[in-house]
C-alpha cells in the first residue's frame, strides 16, 4: 500500500485483543552519522520527542502515557523506528501525537543540553553491563573505519559535539515520504489506518528515496585480540567475528545454513562441545548478521575467567575444524530443517509479521521474502554450503574481543598466540 | 479428562478450558488460538526455590538443567535433538514459587512434544557426570547473572537482607557454595518428591483440536503415578521493624540503588492497588520519580519500579542508576518525599487513569504471543492458585480508587519498612 508523500504502508490486522501498534520506520540509521558525530541519528530521533508543536517534553510524555500508550524510538545502523503501542480505543489520539512529534518537532536547545548529559549517563550504564560492553567494542574491532563499526549511541567525545541545530538539519534532510514505512499491527482495520495517516500525516514532505547500501567493510587479516580491561571480573565475555557476505550474495544462504549448524541451536557443535560436554559456558552460539550491507558471523561464549584460555583455545579449534572441514550432509540437513520449521516463530504474531515486513523493506530484500525464505533454505545443497565456506571463510582471520580483567587474564593466555593484541580500558570508548 | 472450568477472553473468541486427569490429578489448561500454525506447550510445576532448605539452595534450578538430559529411553542430548529437528524451541525457567518448561512448536508436532515431556516427567535418569557438567554450567550462569552483574548482585543482597526466615531470603540460582555441594542423590530425591503429575499443570495454547489434544494428554500422561507431595511448612516472616541497609564498592561508573518494601501476595486483594502505586511512582517517563529524579534534578539516568508477583508477600522494588558524581542518598531523599506526598494525599483522577491505562495496555501486550498467553495462565494458576484471575486483571486495576492507592503508600511503603542496597564506584571519576 502507498501512504502519504510516497511512503509505504504495511499492515497486520488482528482483533483478538484490544491492543494496536503503529510504527514509523525511517530507512536511514546510524550509518549516516558523519565521522566525529557518532550518535547523531539517535540524538536527533530522541530530541524530536522532547518538544513538538509547542508542547514540552513532560507534556508530550504525559499525553502519550495518559492514553496508555508507550512510545519508543529504536535506532540501529540501517533504520530508525518510532513505535507507538497502546489501547486501540485511544489510537486516534496517539497517532495525532506521533504526527506532532515527527512533523512538528521543535528541537529545543535546552533539551539538547539535557539530552547530551543523559547520553553520557546512558554510556555509563552500558559500561556496567559486560555483554553490552563487549558488543560495543567488538563492532569497532570487527569493522574498523566502517559505519557498522561506529557506536549508534556515540562516544563521550562525539556526544559533546551534537547540537539541537545539527539534529534539526539531520531530521529535515532524512524525514521524507520516500524514506518512510508506516506500519500497523493488531486491533486496527487498514482503511481506518489509511484515514488516520491522511488526516495526520498529510503535511509529510515527499522525496528522499535513496537508501544507500554501505560499502563492504575492509576486514584486517590475522587473529586480532582486543582485551577490554574491566576490574573485578570473575568471568570473560568473548566475541569472535568474521566477515559475512551481503544477503544478496549467492553465498549468503549457504553460509547461513553453515553458521546455524555450527552454533545456531542447542545441539549444534558449539553448544555440544562447550556447554554440554564441558560445562565451560552457560551460552555458546554462532549467528550471521542480516542488514542492508554485509555484516558478520559472530561467535559468543562467556566462561569463568580461570577457564577463559581453555575455552578460547577450544573455540578456536572448533572454528578451524569447521572452516577447514566444512559441515557434514547430516548437519546441513538438520540446520535446513530447523531453520525452515522455526521460521514460523518469526511470523507468529501480527507484531512479528510487521517487524519482518519492515526489515525486508529496510534491508532491500525481495518483497516476497516471507514466502520465499523456507523453500530457498530447503533448496540449499550440502555441496553449496561447503563451497561457500571454502570461498568465504578464512580460519586465521578473526577479530576477538574479550571483556575481562586484563591483569589476571593476560598471564593465563600466554600459551595462545595472536597476530595482534591490544588492551583497552573499558571506560575509554 | 474431566472438564473443570472455562473462561472466554478477548474479542476474538478465545476461551481457556481447564481439565483434570482422573487417574493422577494432572491438570491442563487449553486455549485454542488458530492465529498461526503453531502451539505453545508448557509444563508448570508447583516447586521452586521456596521448597529448598538452607545448605541446599539452588537445587530447584540445577534440577531444571538436568531435565534436558537423559531418560530411560532417550540418550543424553536426544530430547533437544528431536525437538530441534522438527523446528521446535525449548527452554525452562525456575523462580521462587514455580518451575516451568516451555516448548514452542509447529502444530503438527504436538504429539511428539507431549510424548517427550511425559517421558521426562516420569523417566528421567540422573547420573554423576550430568550433575557435574550442569553444576559447572550453573556456576557460570551465576557468574553471568549475579557475580559480574551489578543489578543481579544487588537484587540478591536485597532479598537476603529483607527476609530473615522465609525462603525468599536465598536466591533461586543458589549460593555458590551450595551449588558446589549438591549431590546426585540430592537431585534424585528432589525429582522423586516434586516431579509428579499431581504437582503439575500443562498449559497448551495454539492451533490444535481440543478433543484430540485432551485425548492425547490422557494417553501420554494417564499411566504416570501420582506422588505424595510434602505439605509445605508455612514460614511466617516476622514484620520488619526498622530500615535495613547494605552498601558495596563495585566496578560501576556511578551509584546504583535498589530499594525494596515487602508488599502482598499475587492473590491478595491489595495487589492491584500496589501495581497502580508502583506505576504512579516509576512507570514511564511521566511518572513521579522519572520526572523528579531524571528530568527535573538530573540526579539519575534511569529509574524503574516493579510490583511483586509472588505467592507470599514479595518485594515492591525501585531501581535507580545515578548520574555520574551524584550520590544515592540524594535519590533516596527524593523518593522518600514523593512517597510521603502520595501517602498524605490521594492522587487525582487523571494521574490514576494514566497509570491504569498503562497497566491495562501492558497486560494485553503480554497476552499477544501464544507463549505469552500460556505463561500468564501457568503463572496465575501456579502462583495464585486460579488461572481465571488473569482475565480480570484489567478490571481489577481499573477499579482501584485513589484512596486505596494512598493507603498502599501508607501501609506498605513507609521508610521504616524499606531495605536499601547500594553499589558505589570503587574508583570515582569526575
Amino acid at each position: 500500500m502507498i501512504g502519504p508523500a510516497g511512503s509505504l504502508v504495511l499492515g497486520e490486522e488482528n482483533h483478538d485483543l484490544p491492543l494496536a501498534r503503529v510504527t514509523v520506520t525511517l530507512r536511514t540509521g546510524a550509518t549516516s552519522d558523519p565521522e566525529g558525530q557518532e550518535g547523531l541519528a539517535a540524538f536527533a530521533s530522541e530530541l524530536c520527542r522532547r518538544g513538538a508543536a509547542g508542547r514540552g517534553r513532560e507534556a508530550l510524555d504525559a499525553a502519550f502515557e495518559g492514553l496508555g500508550a508507550s512510545f519508543d524510538v529504536v535506532v540501529d545502523h540501517d533504520a530508525i523506528t518510532f513505535d507507538v503501542e497502546g489501547l486501540s480505543r485511544n489510537l486516534d489520539q496517539a497517532v495525532a501525537l506521533l504526527a506532532d512529534v515527527l512533523l512538528r518537532p521543535d528541537f529545543p536547545v535546552a533539551e539538547a543540553d539535557v539530552l547530551r548529559r543523559e547520553s553520557h549517563a546512558a554510556l555509563d550504564e552500558l559500561r556496567d553491563d559486560d555483554a553490552s560492553l563487549a558488543r560495543r567494542f567488538h563492532a569497532r574491532h570487527l569493522f574498523p573505519a566502517h559505519p557498522y563499526g561506529r557506536p549508534r549511541s556515540g562516544t563521550d567525545a562525539s556526544i559533546d559535539r551534537l547540537t539541537a541545530e545539527g539534529a534539526r538539519r539531520f531530521f529535515e534532510r532524512a524525514f521524507a515520504g520516500g524514506d518512510l514505512l508506516f506500519g500497523f499491527a493488531g486491533d486496527l482495520a487498514p482503511d481506518r489506518f489509511q484515514a488516520l495517516l491522511a488526516r495526520h500525516f498529510g503535511a509529510l514532505r515527499s522525496g528522499g528515496a535513496v537508501h544507500e547500501v554501505p560499502p563492504d567493510p575492509l576486514f584486517p587479516s590475522g587473529l586480532r585480540l582486543q582485551i577490554v580491561d574491566k576490574p573485578e571480573r570473575t568471568q570473560s565475555q568473548i566475541l569472535l567475528g568474521h566477515p559475512a557476505p551481503r544477503w544478496s550474495d549467492p553465498d549468503y544462504l549457504p553460509l547461513l545454513v553453515a553458521a546455524h549448524a555450527f552454533g545456531g541451536t542447542f545441539t549444534a557443535r558449539l553448544m555440544t562441545e562447550i556447554r554440554v560436554k564441558r560445562g565451560l559456558s552457560y551460552g555458546a552460539s554462532a549467528r550471521m548478521g542480516l542488514g542492508r550491507g554485509a555484516k558478520a558471523i559472530t561467535v559468543t561464549v562467556f566462561p569463568s575467567l580461570a577457564q577463559t584460555p581453555e575455552t578460547l583455545a577450544l573455540v578456536l579449534d572448533l572454528w578451524r575444524a569447521w572452516v577447514q572441514d566444512g559441515v557434514s550432509d547430516d548437519e546441513v540437513a538438520f540446520a535446513k530443517t530447523n531453520l525452515a520449521s522455526a521460521f514460523g516463530f518469526q511470523i507468529a504474531t501480527p507484531e512479528d509479521r510487521l517487524d519482518l515486513a519492515a526489515s525486508v523493506a529496510v534491508c532491500g530484500l525481495p518483497g516476497d521474502y516471507r514466502e520465499r525464505f523456507v523453500p530457498a533454505v530447503l533448496a540449499v545443497e550440502p555441496a553449496e554450503v561447503r563451497a561457500a565456506m571454502a570461498r568465504r571463510l578464512h580460519e586465521k582471520d578473526l577479530a576477538i574481543t574479550i571483556v575481562s580483567t586484563a591483569k589476571k587474564l593476560r598471564p593465563l593466555l600466554r600459551k595462545l598466540s595472536f597476530d595482534a593484541l591490544e588492551v583497552t580500558p573499558h571506560d575509554t570508548f | 479428562m474431566i472438564p473443570i472450568s472455562e473462561h472466554p477472553f478477548g474479542a476474538g473468541g478465545l476461551c481457556a478450558k481447564k481439565l483434570r486427569l482422573e487417574s493422577n490429578g494432572l491438570q491442563a489448561i487449553l486455549v485454542r488460538d488458530p492465529s498461526a500454525p503453531l502451539c505453545a506447550y508448557q509444563t508448570w510445576l508447583r516447586v521452586g526455590s521456596r521448597h529448598e532448605r538452607a545448605g541446599k539452595t539452588g537445587i530447584a534450578h540445577l534440577f531444571e538443567h538436568l531435565m534436558f538430559n537423559q531418560t530411560e529411553t532417550l540418550a543424553p542430548g536426544e530430547f533437544d535433538r528431536r525437538l530441534e529437528t522438527v523446528g521446535a524451541e525449548t527452554n525452562a525457567a525456575t523462580w521462587v514459587d514455580w518451575t516451568y518448561y516451555r516448548d514452542n512448536l509447529p502444530r503438527e508436532q504436538l504429539d511428539l512434544v507431549m510424548s517427550l515431556e511425559a517421558d521426562r516427567l516420569a523417566h528421567l535418569v540422573v547420573h554423576d557426570p550430568q550433575v557435574e557438567s550442569e553444576r559447572e554450567v550453573v556456576m557460570n550462569e551465576r557468574r553471568f547473572r549475579v557475580d559480574d552483574d551489578v543489578e543481579g548482585f544487588l537484587a540478591e543482597q536485597l532479598f537476603r537482607l529483607a527476609y530473615t526466615s522465609h525462603p525468599y531470603h536465598w536466591p533461586t540460582i543458589g549460593w555458590m557454595e551450595d551449588i558446589r555441594a549438591i549431590t546426585t542423590d540430592d537431585a534424585r530425591a528432589f525429582y522423586r518428591t516434586y516431579y509428579a503429575p499431581n504437582n503439575a499443570t500443562l498449559v497448551l495454547v495454539g492451533d490444535f483440536d481440543e478433543r484430540l489434544a485432551a485425548d492425547r494428554i490422557e494417553a501420554h500422561y494417564g499411566a504416570i503415578p501420582p506422588s505424595v507431595i510434602p505439605v509445605e511448612a508455612q514460614v511466617h516472616e516476622p514484620p520488619q521493624e526498622g530500615e535495613r541497609r547494605g552498601e558495596w564498592k563495585k566496578a560501576v561508573a556511578s551509584d546504583r540503588l535498589l530499594i525494596g518494601w515487602r508488599g502482598c501476595g499475587l492473590g491478595d486483594e491489595d495487589h492491584a492497588a500496589i501495581e497502580v502505586a508502583i506505576e504512579l511512582l516509576a512507570g514511564g517517563q511521566s511518572s513521579r520519580l522519572h520526572r523528579r529524579l531524571v528530568i527535573e534534578s538530573e540526579v539519575a539516568s534511569t529509574v524503574n519500579g516493579a510490583a511483586p508477583e509472588f505467592r507470599d508477600p514479595g518485594l515492591c522494588e525501585l531501581t535507580v542508576a545515578l548520574q555520574r558524581g551524584r550520590r544515592a542518598a540524594e535519590a533516596e531523599r527524593m523518593i522518600a518525599q514523593e512517597i510521603e506526598r502520595l501517602a498524605e494525599r490521594a492522587v487525582d483522577e487523571a494521574e490514576l487513569a494514566k497509570a491504569q491505562n498503562r497497566l491495562e495496555a501492558r497486560h494485553w501486550h503480554g497476552l499477544r504471543p501464544m507463549d505469552g498467553k500460556a505463561e500468564a495462565l501457568g503463572h496465575w494458576e501456579t502462583t495464585a492458585g486460579d488461572y481465571s484471575r488473569l482475565f480480570s486483571v484489567a478490571e481489577r486495576v481499573r477499579a482501584v480508587q485513589p484512596e486505596e492507592v494512598r493507603r498502599v503508600f501508607e501501609r506498605y511503603l513507609a521508610p521504616s519498612l524499606r531495605t536499601v542496597v547500594c553499589a558505589t564506584p570503587a574508583r570515582r571519576r569526575s
